[in-house]
């Protein structure tokens, strides 16, 4: 089989970190090659060493047996070499086709006629993207967004396709469609590597597996000749247990009961369609669903940060009060935390150092204030118990950092520890607690919410992780379209734990 | 060096760089740029008159630069310095005249200067309710209301409060009046340097404690760095908006202190000359920090006091235009660093 990729020991160092250290590694013609590792493993520099991104400050790299040296990303387009990035570079108030051909125009001034969008349209349709040429990308679904992201790449001819997380984003039914297209591309002989951390997903899709950690390449392995457990084992370079221990527990009184809750947006669509559910102190309960059928929503009700200008109906109490309406203030003075789903966005401030991000929102404890400021002392020392507890890491523990430095996982470590560590902690509500996470992150914070659950709190787990689901929740709902359409009791929780994959197929019916 | 290294230097770079632009002007206008920043310094530094000119105008230029800066902190543009300074300094006289003639210093110079904050503040208040209640950038709510501000005032003073044939409201109640440099210290400046500055520099103290020391300053730039993280957290972000607006305000008022009370011991046209918009120069100049403002706001000073003194040998308009270069140096040198060292 020919060589697509060759590169041999690729160095960079980015001041004291080498982000990528005597790197080789081989990608054959017409395979779907998997690049795994841990946020900050090196991933990421590579592929972008490879798109001519960055320049290697030592090494070699080959492009179909051809030595290159790019300095420029156009020049790694030239060779036929494109990548489709995490977060997509699409220009939202353009047309389908116009970004399709952007910076690849045949005519400097002439916009496109009616013929490239046919043809656009006609290269869709070969590969399983259908889409409509003519359709603005702001109006466009992420998984619409990915798929024109693709034929950018398509239409330029790459034979070489870099896809950087692309499932990041997807429901999976989504992920699937893209995975039969990955398959189709790669029968046609084009090569794909793809940069991910979730195994699944690599066992199921890719010809080859390369890990990396800490800026070295661990090992490349066929993907028929390895499992799971040896990847995480690669990747984390200790046995990780994938599976947390999920003990029996008798739940208690009620905490949380959620009756009948409905909500219009004030552009007058119904996010939420009726919801009811109850979560029991000591019980875990999970919510399956695709994204955007009302998780959201659910999350801004329960936490008072909703539109106002939407309107509401049904209850929501919490210790037998009522707490719709209710200030984020107020609710956490109910004892309740939360995790909100997208950590940059709403649970960190990134200049703000780990200190006092650990007391963002618990600002007004009094055990942290003295005078009209706060008690350093006491900051400081919170910081470094939870830092402790919660093994945090950072670069330079003992300046306090800002959190924005730190890795993904750390950063969501510190938000898991402010939250969990609240005084009066009764309910706890997570969304998304694990995502971006690394996998030797993931272990440490299933264990410490099973832990809570131990000590009696009522805990409300939203997930797109069917695996995390199953694996934590005492109950599961599956929400669909604003509603819990159906719930499963512990007892089939607990037998589904036993087989899991039918579980997930179960739990998937319920969910599209 | 690395970018890090370099950042705390920025500023100081940008002067330099801001001088020696400005030399080269001075030079193409066929002055001797050497001789000019030499009767520059001689007619600041060696002269009390000089001194005290430009301590003065620093004064003012803090004030005006913390009502920039505090909102910034919220990522709030307050255009409306100017504004805001016209009412405080209006108000100011108004209640000075309207303080009984014996009334003693020790009340008469709070009421005047709580005046001046609350006709700022409510100045700036207004731009921060028009945002927070209809979403009305501020940059454009704060631009009209310079303007409303002006043609009030103007028309009180012309129609109700000016003394006959003079574009000044009458003097302000003697207990009012702030002691100048002269009176102070015993000296012979003649300069209008007055108690003011040690009011600017108080007050600076209290914002840097404010932002930096206290909850409230933490709630506030956390609610500017990441707003909806500081919803989550509880803090009442929109509150943080009028409190931002209505204290920025209140910062231009206060420079009434030093035009007003200090000063002319009295309200009259003219009066502020754009001291508002300069104070955007100099908390931009400071990066918004309260404490880098004292020098932002000495530099201002002496470039503008300086640039008058030697008007005969160059236009004053050159150091307009070494305030400007100073402004924008600071501005894109971080970025001219960072990709300078990224093509290495």
């Amino acid at each position: 089989m020919a060589t697509a990729v060759k590169l041999s020991g690729i160095t960079k160092q980015f001041g004291h970190l080498k982000a990528n250290d005597g790197v080789s590694l081989t990608i054959e013609a017409g395979t779907i090659h998997a690049l795994v590792g841990e946020n900050g493993a090196g991933k990421s520099t590579l592929s972008n060493i490879i798109y001519g991104l960055l320049h290697p400050d030592s090494g070699t790299m080959e492009i179909g047996g051809k030595a290159v040296n790019f300095s420029s990303t156009r020049q790694a387009i030239d060779a036929g070499i494109g990548m489709v990035h995490q977060h997509f570079m699409l220009v939202p108030t353009l047309s389908v086709t116009e970004n399709i051909i952007l910076g690849k125009e045949e005519s400097r001034f002439l916009l496109p006629g009616k013929r490239l969008g046919t043809e656009i349209g006609k290269l869709a349709g070969q590969h399983g993207l259908e889409i409509d040429p003519d359709a603005l990308v702001s109006s466009l679904s992420v998984g619409q967004q990915q798929r024109v992201e693709i034929l950018k790449l398509l239409y330029r001819k790459s034979n070489i396709l870099i896809l950087d997380e692309p499932t990041a984003v997807l429901s999976p039914p989504e992920t699937e469609r893209l995975f039969a297209t990955l398959r189709s591309l790669v029968a046609e002989g084009k090569t794909i590597l793809l940069i991910t951390h979730k195994l699944d997903e690599v066992l199921a899709i890719s010809d080859a597996v390369s890990v990396m950690r800490k800026g070295r390449l661990v090992g490349t392995v066929q993907t028929v000749e390895t499992n799971k457990e040896e990847l995480a084992r690669m990747m984390v370079g200790r046995d990780v247990l994938l599976r947390t221990d999920n003990p029996e527990q008798a739940p208690e009184a009620t905490v949380l009961s959620i009756d009948k809750l409905r909500y219009v947006s004030p552009q007058g669509i119904e996010k939420l369609r009726g919801l009811s559910l109850t979560v029991r102190a000591g019980e875990i309960y999970g919510i399956a669903g695709v994204e955007g059928n009302g998780q959201s929503e659910l999350l801004s009700l329960l936490w008072g940060t909703f539109d106002r200008d939407g309107r509401t109906e049904g209850s929501i109490q919490i210790n037998g009060k009522p707490a719709l309406g209710l200030s984020p203030a107020e609710i956490a003075g109910l004892g309740v935390s939360m995790i909100p789903e997208d950590r940059h966005k709403s649970a960190i401030v990134a200049e703000y150092g780990i200190a006092e991000n650990l007391i963002l929102g618990r600002h007004r404890e009094p055990a942290f204030q003295r005078g009209i400021g706060f008690d350093r002392q006491a900051i400081r020392q919170n910081a470094a118990t939870m830092t402790e507890r919660y093994d945090i890491r950072s670069s330079a523990p003992n300046d306090n950092p800002p959190i924005g430095s730190l890795s993904g996982g750390n950063q969501q470590k510190v938000v898991v520890a402010r939250e969990m560590e609240r005084p009066d902690l009764k309910l706890l509500v997570l969304a998304q607690p694990t995502r971006g996470v690394d996998i030797g992150a993931i272990e440490q914070i299933h264990k410490r919410i099973i832990d809570a659950r131990q000590k009696g709190l009522a805990i409300l787990l939203i997930s797109s992780e069917l695996e995390e689901l199953i694996a934590l929740s005492t109950r599961i709902g599956c929400l669909y379209k604003g509603a819990i359409r159906h719930e499963f009791s512990a007892d089939e929780v607990r037998r589904g734990r036993e087989h899991e994959s039918g579980f997930e197929q179960e739990i998937g019916l319920h969910i599209t | 060096m690395s970018p890090k290294r370099i950042e705390p230097f920025i500023p100081l770079l940008s002067l330099l760089f801001a001088l020696v632009a400005g030399s080269l002007i001075i030079a193409a206008t066929g002055s001797d740029p050497l001789a000019v920043w030499q009767k520059m310094a001689r007619s600041t530094f060696s002269s009390g008159y000089g001194s005290g000119q430009v301590l003065f105008r620093a004064t003012t230029l803090i004030f005006t630069g913390l009502a920039v800066a505090l909102p910034f902190k919220l990522r709030l543009f307050n255009i409306g310095g100017e504004g805001q300074l016209l009412m405080g300094a209006f108000a100011a006289a108004l209640s000075g005249i309207a303080l009984p003639a014996g009334t003693p210093a020790l009340i008469a110079v709070p009421v005047l200067m709580l005046a001046a904050m609350a006709a700022g503040g409510a100045w700036g208040l207004l731009a921060g309710w028009l945002k927070v209640s209809y979403g009305v950038n501020e940059v454009i709510s704060t631009i009209m209301l310079n303007f409303i501000a002006l043609g009030l005032v103007g028309y009180l003073l012309t129609n109700h409060f000016a003394i006959p044939s003079t574009v000044h409201t009458a003097e302000i109640a003697n207990g009012g009046i702030l002691p100048g440099f002269d009176q102070l210290f015993g000296l012979n400046w003649h300069s209008p340097a007055n108690l003011s500055l040690f009011i600017a520099l108080g007050v600076t103290a209290g914002a840097a404690i404010l932002l930096y020391r206290s909850r409230y300053g933490y709630a506030m730039i956390a609610s500017g760095l990441n707003p909806d993280a500081a919803r989550h957290a509880g803090i009442a972000t929109n509150r943080h908006i009028l409190g931002a607006m209505a204290l920025g305000g209140a910062m231009a008022g206060l420079a009434a202190s030093n035009l007003v009370l200090g000063y002319k011991h009295w309200y009259e046209a003219g009066l502020t000359s754009g001291v508002g918009f300069i104070g955007i120069a100099v908390a931009l100049l400071a990066g918004a920090n309260p404490l880098w403002i004292i020098l932002s706001a000495l530099l201002f000073a002496w470039l503008d006091y300086g640039g008058l003194a030697v008007n005969t040998m160059v236009p004053k308009d050159i150091f307009m235009m070494v305030q400007a270069i100073a402004i924008l140096s600071i501005i894109s040198f971080p970025a001219i660093f960072r990709t300078g060292l990224k093509k290495r």
